[in-house]
């Protein structure tokens, strides 16, 4: 016979279960690698260049138990493999197999460049997302020869389960360029022959004990500090590196890869800010501008919100951009639209899209069954 | 000796046939004129290095998504130079339109870049005739005039004017009928996108290339699905 009190201590543990699941807190168990090889570039300035813009990204991440995460999310390891050595080829295919070697598995890649330009030295900037097998593939197919990263969560795929139909999308791009940096001529002079950047003793500044060298170990970030100043360990040398201005011009560098860096570790709310910085930048571009509209509307849907606005906004400067109008049918499946909106939009649009889409498939099943 | 006029018909037959079928993937560039003084050649030198880098990134980033036409990754700059490695000047090859037509027509060439460089403001600008030949699709003109200023802001990867027209002549080059029309309109959609992206520095060319590349949508609409 059930007592009264077991039936109490049942209830008790299903609704601990519940509020464990239904919690607000995230939980990444999957490291996210960025790879940061050394710039391309005269003298040692693609080397302090990429070093001062490996600490920018670094800066856009937070972490359980940091300031800033009062709800205690866990996102998992971020980390930036650094290296000192450029790479020796750049086309997209060579940088993925670098990127996919066993002991990297890199999910992000930058790849840059320092090179003279009409009067400036400017910085290419470019970054590579290497596709890598969803351990949970909408459709139920794995694609033949790609890579497995042994992520158990990919927070990158938008994939929304309805009606028996896994509908799922890519991200808006896998490989796209950040808008150059002009270096101010100061950097050039003092970074480029200089073999490092100074390491300081106080968050101050202080005694400069060494210089950074071809390792650096993140330690603590204080972005809101002047000079951004960085604990790191470098060399056996602990100390405090401040951050130059590169250019007089905000870059869009660090607040679109590290929106996707958060996106890839399932930080919906400061993946909202950087891309928010990167749409409030009069630098960032149209091409950029849509991305980023798709990404932070993304993140408000994942975060538990409504980002049909910013969608909508992306196809109001895109309207024949393919991703663009695939993202606007998952915001309006997320919001339960009714299926006529759904199918008048496919309609309109239904030339974007090649006849063996995998996606429009799905999709348009999903419009008949139900 | 029968079998020998066979055979070298084959061989000709076999010559002729991946010719024919060949893409224009080639962008032509001619030495640009009033280039006389050191800051301007330097700045016409810097374009030029800037086009060489661009064109192939620009395919990588096409190639990544949606488009997936071979001719694409085969986009490069082609410089038309002499025995000595010299840029050759336009009058060389292409005095007169009818020139640069068959110039266009012979060569296989996707686009044939003619243009002057002129100092305004302290900054150098890149003035450029986009000749397209046959890839005009439904602008009115087989040129456009495109400009570009040589500053490093204007590096800036691949959102500008000269990528806009590669994109939308690349994009007529490889229609086929309307077996294509997801891909061609990914590459006009691309193209929309940078042509938007210049509307701060230079509003009335960005409006200019928009115009042209949503009618260019708006003509494989109207033909492929009928509206």
């Amino acid at each position: 016979m059930v007592t009264r009190r077991a039936i109490l201590r049942l209830f008790v543990v299903l609704w601990l279960l519940l509020w464990v699941t239904t919690g607000s807190a995230v939980q990444n168990p999957d490291q996210i690698t960025v790879f940061f090889p050394a710039f391309e570039g005269p003298g040692k300035l693609g080397l302090n260049v990429s070093t001062v813009l490996s600490l920018q990204l670094a800066q856009t991440t937070r972490r359980y138990p940091w300031p800033d995460n009062p709800d205690h999310h866990e996102f998992g390891e971020a980390i930036i493999r650094w290296s000192a050595e450029p790479l020796e080829k750049y086309s997209v295919s060579e940088i993925t197999e670098v990127a996919q070697k066993k002991n990297l598995l890199a999910q992000i890649v930058i790849v840059g460049k320092a090179r003279r330009y009409s009067k400036d030295i400017v910085v290419e900037l470019e970054v590579l997302l290497p596709r890598y097998r969803s351990p949970q593939p909408a459709g139920g197919t794995i694609t033949d020869g790609e890579k497995n990263d042994f992520r158990q969560k990919n927070f990158e795929t938008w994939l929304i389960d309805i009606g028996g139909e896994r509908i799922q999308v890519d991200l808006p791009k896998r490989y796209f360029s950040i808008s150059t940096i002009v270096l101010k001529p100061e950097i050039v002079d003092r970074y480029g022959a200089a073999s490092g950047l100074p390491i300081r003793e106080s968050i101050e500044g202080g005694r400069v004990l060494g210089e950074t060298g071809d390792q650096i170990r993140f330690i603590e970030f204080n972005k809101r500090l002047p000079g951004a100043p960085a604990k790191i360990r470098s060399g056996g040398v602990v100390g405090y590196v401040s951050l130059p201005e590169l250019s007089d011009e905000a870059s869009e560098f660090a607040d679109m890869v590290g929106g996707i860096l958060q996106v890839f570790r399932g930080d919906w709310q400061w993946a909202i800010n950087s891309f928010t910085n990167v749409l409030e930048n009069p630098k960032t571009r149209t091409p950029l501008k849509v991305d980023a509209l798709l990404y932070r509307g993304m993140a408000r849907f994942k975060k538990g919100g409504n980002g049909l606005s910013d969608i909508a906004s992306a196809v109001e400067l895109a309207p024949y951009d393919a991703t663009a109008i695939r993202y606007l049918v998952m915001a309006h499946l997320a919001n339960g639209e009714d299926k006529k909106t759904i199918a008048e939009i496919l309609e309109q649009k239904s030339l974007l899209f090649g006849g063996n889409d995998h996606w429009l498939k799905q999709v348009r099943r999903f419009l008949e069954v139900h | 000796m029968r079998m020998s006029k066979v055979a070298l018909w084959v061989v000709l037959l076999l010559c002729a046939v991946p010719s024919l079928a060949e893409d224009r993937t080639e962008v032509h560039l001619f030495q640009y004129g009033r280039t006389s003084s050191d800051l301007l050649s330097i700045a016409f030198v810097d374009f030029r290095d800037m086009l060489e880098e661009k064109l192939p990134r620009l395919s990588a980033e096409m190639m990544q998504t949606e488009a997936t036409n071979p001719a694409l990754s085969q986009l490069r700059l082609k410089s038309v130079t002499d025995e000595n490695g010299v840029l050759l000047r336009p009058e060389a090859r292409i005095g007169s339109l009818d020139d640069k037509r068959r110039y266009w027509r012979q060569t296989g060439a996707l686009s044939v870049l003619t243009g002057h460089v002129k100092q305004q403001g302290g900054i150098p600008y890149v003035y450029t005739t986009f000749y397209w030949g046959d890839l005009r699709g439904p602008y009115p003109e087989e040129m456009v005039q495109l400009v570009l200023p040589v500053v490093g802001e204007s590096f800036d990867n691949t959102s500008d004017s000269h990528s806009v027209a590669v994109l939308y002549a690349m994009a007529q080059e490889i229609k086929q009928d309307c077996k294509n029309t997801a891909e061609i309109i990914f590459l006009l959609s691309e193209a929309q996108k940078r042509a938007r992206a210049i509307s701060g520095d230079l509003p009335e060319l960005s409006a200019e290339l928009e115009n042209m590349v949503i009618a260019a949508i708006k003509n494989i609409r109207s033909e492929c699905s009928g509206d």
